[in-house]
């Protein structure tokens, strides 16, 4: 039990000391910070206009940090370096989970500034938020292997697809994009978009782990 | 020491490896040998839990790589080139790989002076030469100070200068009662590093034993080798 522990807390910084020299996923952190602060100042009121944007960078991250093991041979590296797979991917969520939370709450934390509005559950709920989908992103990009399809898919799906389904038929608040973003609203149904996000990324994030426990590298 | 027994791999209906069998004892050099296609990497990445084999063995002092409690320090390995992504520093990656092993921060400098890229430690990887790659990748190796090493096609990429290098390594690694299993499909390289030979074709091992037993009866090690694997590549055209 606490090798096993101790086994997570090295694969965890070592996954965070992988992220850090990935010059890309700094950007990603980087630039969702910056767009934070701009969104903020333009529209103090709250996050819920800005997360539609926002969430380009977590998804992003979560991709990037899968995807850079596949995009050359890391990945052979990784296994032969941490060769029990489970505490491997749980160390890989764990750095992203880091991360991601440490750049969303600076990047939310815009609309905390005293004097402005926002309510203190709608922030909280956009970094949520902004770590789920990245997660998401991160066990979708475990299953395909891939840095295009993945990104490309998620970000058509909230960018595009979403929105558009939004104006035509109720059912798209099934959407992981459509639900959660209840997390930021005010008035938003805040239980029912947390329940049906977290069963997606729960469920992508199953489908991931089963694959890259079963599968050869 | 490295025991493959009985391993078979299929990719559906190809068969990658069948029935292989064959050691790597401590104190020598055992040259993996075999065209290109032959099975030498798949056996490999078995043998280092990247795979999992259809039937069969691969154990490392008796246990199979993904059950050893501190593989690096167990198993040194490089697979084809740095193994590193290319816009990480040479430095960054053996930090991660080195964290990832439990191992301390200073053998990343260590192995960096180790294989001559103590200049190189903060350039990106995507900059290195393809020789300078696979130092990279034998860094990763070396870190752990590993009683054995498992390395594919190690000389790849290397100046005449760098293969004299990793020879002399490999040499001193054995002398010390180390492991070492280096596979190629360049027969003057194995020539003139192994004293054991495993040859590998078509998926089937055509010989395995000290190097002198396996070239028995034939003039150079490329006749013995051309013999040995003719019949099995007969059959796969």
């Amino acid at each position: 039990m606490t090798a096993r522990r101790h086994r997570l807390r090295r694969a965890t910084t070592a996954e965070l000391i992988k992220l850090r020299g990935l010059p890309a996923a700094l950007a990603a952190m980087l630039a969702t910070v910056v767009a934070g602060a701009l969104f903020a100042a333009a529209d103090p009121a709250g996050p819920a206009q800005a997360v539609p944007f926002l969430q380009i960078g977590p998804i992003v991250l979560g991709v990037l940090v899968v995807a850079a093991e596949y995009s050359g041979r890391q990945i052979a590296t990784t296994l032969i370096a941490m060769p029990r797979r489970l505490v491997l991917l749980a160390g890989k969520a764990g750095a992203y989970l880091i991360a991601a939370t440490a750049t969303s709450v600076i990047t939310i934390g815009g609309w905390l500034v005293p004097g402005r509005p926002a309510g203190r559950w709608t922030v909280i709920g956009a970094a949520a938020y902004l770590v789920l989908m990245g997660l998401l992103a991160l066990g979708l990009t475990v299953l395909l292997r891939s840095l295009v399809l993945p990104l490309a898919g998620l970000l058509t799906l909230v960018l595009v697809v979403s929105p558009l389904l939004a104006g035509y038929t109720e059912h798209a608040r099934w959407l992981p994009d459509q639900a959660g973003r209840a997390l930021s609203q005010p008035h938003g149904d805040f239980t029912t978009g947390a329940a049906i996000l977290l069963a997606w990324t729960a469920s992508v994030a199953a489908a991931g782990t089963v694959a890259f426990l079963s599968r050869d590298a | 020491m490295l025991s493959i027994s009985g391993l078979s791999k299929r990719h559906g209906s190809r068969t990658v490896l069948s029935d292989v069998t064959f050691h790597a004892l401590p104190g020598r050099v055992t040259g993996f040998l075999g065209p290109n296609g032959a099975g030498k990497s798949s056996t490999l990445r078995i043998l280092l839990g990247l795979d999992r084999a259809t039937a069969g063995t691969a154990l490392i002092d008796g246990r199979p790589y993904r059950e050893l409690p501190d593989p690096l320090r167990t198993v040194g390995s490089m697979l084809d080139g740095s193994g590193a992504h290319r816009s990480r520093t040479a430095r960054n990656h053996l930090a991660w790989v080195a964290r990832a092993g439990g191992l301390p921060k200073r053998r990343v400098t260590e192995v960096l002076d180790q294989v001559g890229l103590a200049g190189s430690g903060r350039t990106r990887v995507g900059r290195f030469s393809l020789g300078m790659g696979q130092r990279l990748g034998l860094a990763a190796a070396l870190l752990g100070n590993p009683a054995a090493l498992v390395l594919d096609e190690p000389v790849n990429g290397l100046d005449p200068e760098g293969i004299r290098w990793i020879r002399g390594l490999l040499r001193a690694h054995a002398d010390a009662g180390g492991t070492v299993l280096l596979s190629s499909h360049l027969m003057s390289e194995v020539a003139e590093i192994a004293d054991d030979l495993v040859v590998i074709a078509g998926g089937r091992i055509a010989a395995a034993g000290p190097l002198d037993q396996v070239i028995a009866g034939h003039a150079t090690l490329e006749e013995a080798f051309f013999a040995l694997t003719a019949d099995r590549s007969e059959q796969r055209c």
